[in-house]
């Protein structure tokens, strides 16, 4: 007990002193800024009539969960790469392309998956130009294997977002990150 | 007189103690009233501490970050927080912007959370050029992944490895058990571990074992441990013994006596199908 309150004690007169040599009424001011209106998720994808199925809705566009292992594929992550891996076919027109083609997707409250978009990058994450047929073969072949299943049985109706990042080296499949 | 003076040095200890932790929770990273009032810095901080009061990644979050960002341009920490849901959902484009940022104004603290993605997705040269300018040209003592379970050398040590050159690996898992000398509690769950597959991927067995051996006394649930040990022995035709250490592995990996193993090793990961295949050679 002696050894609480003397913690306290000089825990606060240290605070008090600190905050003092700082600035004696800085802390206790409030902030003056406007929290901005609810709006999207970082993991939300907007619809676009262009690219995806209309039927596909996103049940609440705020609350999109992202996390390596929330989404699961049958047989685990080394089967998903062996899968994707054995179904990739090499063409010619993608040697010249050596870095990353990313896939992002949205599996929303129903389990369904959609929204599926694609981007190439270089190994240091800047933009970079891959044959245009390649993201979308890259997107073909990610939505071959739609098998998601949520880890736990309470978060089904949790929507999540998901990426698969290809690394390619030469057009071939070097590795499969997810 | 004894007795007055065994007080004496417990409250002289505790005080000091007291003094640091309140140093550094006032110093420490993102504590705002170390800017001066009506800095762009102290305003940013402010915000960007109300940004983290918001779901990581909302948008809510995310435009208060853009304000601190505004308001106090030299603020990284407030780069680097909003850098990091980008990453996790796969913008990499997007985080890579932001965490440049904050690596372009402090790049000591900065530049292991960079090379951790770079490490992630396979992206070896770029992971090693930032971690090694971290603990060459900033002299980084001590530093640990996001999630605080493996100390970055780990992940310089491995990607050297998957680079090709394994005795560079090494070279960096020494540099960091130089460090454990001066503070052995700071070793982490995997470090032996680690240096054991860079010396069995050296052909170095006998150096391999003893660590695997010092990794058992760590932590003897980690499957991949008893693994590694297993081909080890198969190399030396002790085919009785690796087996033995194969079904030890198995066993482990299907959880049996709070065995487990787990992926954070990228390229030396082990799974189950690698294990039965040794079981069944």
């Amino acid at each position: 007990m002696k050894y609480i309150i003397f913690l306290s004690l000089l825990f606060t007169f240290q605070a008090l002193f600190f905050s003092g040599c700082f600035n004696a009424d800085s802390a206790v001011k409030p902030t003056t800024y406007d929290i901005p209106t609810r709006n999207h998720d970082l993991g939300y994808i907007p619809y676009d009539a262009k690219l995806d199925k209309p039927d596909f809705l996103v049940c609440d566009s705020t609350n999109i969960r992202s996390g390596r292992n929330r989404l699961q594929y049958p047989g685990g992550k080394n089967k998903f790469r062996k899968d994707i891996t054995s179904k990739y076919l090499y063409k010619s027109d993608y040697k010249d392309f050596s870095g990353y083609i990313v896939v992002r997707f949205v599996v929303n409250c129903k389990g369904e998956s959609g929204r599926y978009r694609a981007e190439s990058l270089n190994l240091d994450f800047s933009p970079s130009d891959a044959p245009s047929d390649l993201l979308q073969y890259a997107i073909t072949l990610v939505k071959s294997l739609d098998h998601w299943t949520k880890s736990t049985a309470y978060d089904i109706e949790t929507e999540y977002s998901k990426f698969i990042n290809l690394k390619i080296s030469n057009g071939k499949i070097e590795h499969v990150v997810l | 007189m004894v007795r007055l003076n065994m007080w004496y040095y417990k409250y002289l200890c505790l005080l000091l103690f007291v003094f640091i932790g309140n140093v550094n929770f006032l110093f420490g990273q993102g504590n705002c009233l170390i800017y001066p009032e009506d800095s762009g810095e102290r305003k940013a901080c402010e915000l960007s501490y109300r940004a983290l009061e918001h779901r990581q990644g909302s948008k809510e979050s995310q435009l208060l970050f853009d304000e601190a960002i505004k308001i106090g341009p030299k603020y990284a920490w407030a780069y680097y927080q909003k850098s990091v849901p980008f990453f996790k959902r796969g913008l990499f484009a997007e985080g890579i912007s932001l965490i440049n940022k904050a690596i372009e104004l402090e790049p000591w603290n900065y530049l292991y959370y960079r090379a951790y993605w770079y490490f992630y997705n396979r992206s070896y040269g770029y992971c090693i050029k930032d971690l090694e300018e971290l603990y060459t040209v900033h002299e980084e003592s001590y530093t640990t992944t996001p999630g605080g379970d493996l100390e970055m050398r780990l992940l310089l040590a491995m990607a050297h490895a998957q680079s090709g050159d394994v005795p560079k690996g090494i070279y960096w898992m020494q540099h960091l058990m130089e460090r454990y000398e001066q503070e052995p509690q700071l070793k982490g769950l995997y470090d032996h571990f680690c240096l054991g597959v860079l010396y069995y991927k050296n052909n170095q067995f006998d150096l391999a074992e003893v660590e695997f051996e010092k990794q058992l006394t760590v932590d003897d649930k980690f499957a991949d441990t008893y693994y590694y040990l297993g081909l080890i022995k198969a190399k030396a035709a002790n085919n009785t013994l690796a087996q033995d250490y194969f079904k030890q592995a198995l066993a482990k990996m299907n959880g049996e006596n709070g065995g487990y193993s787990r992926n954070s090793f990228e390229a030396f990961n082990i799974y189950k199908e690698d294990v039965e295949k040794m079981l069944n050679d």
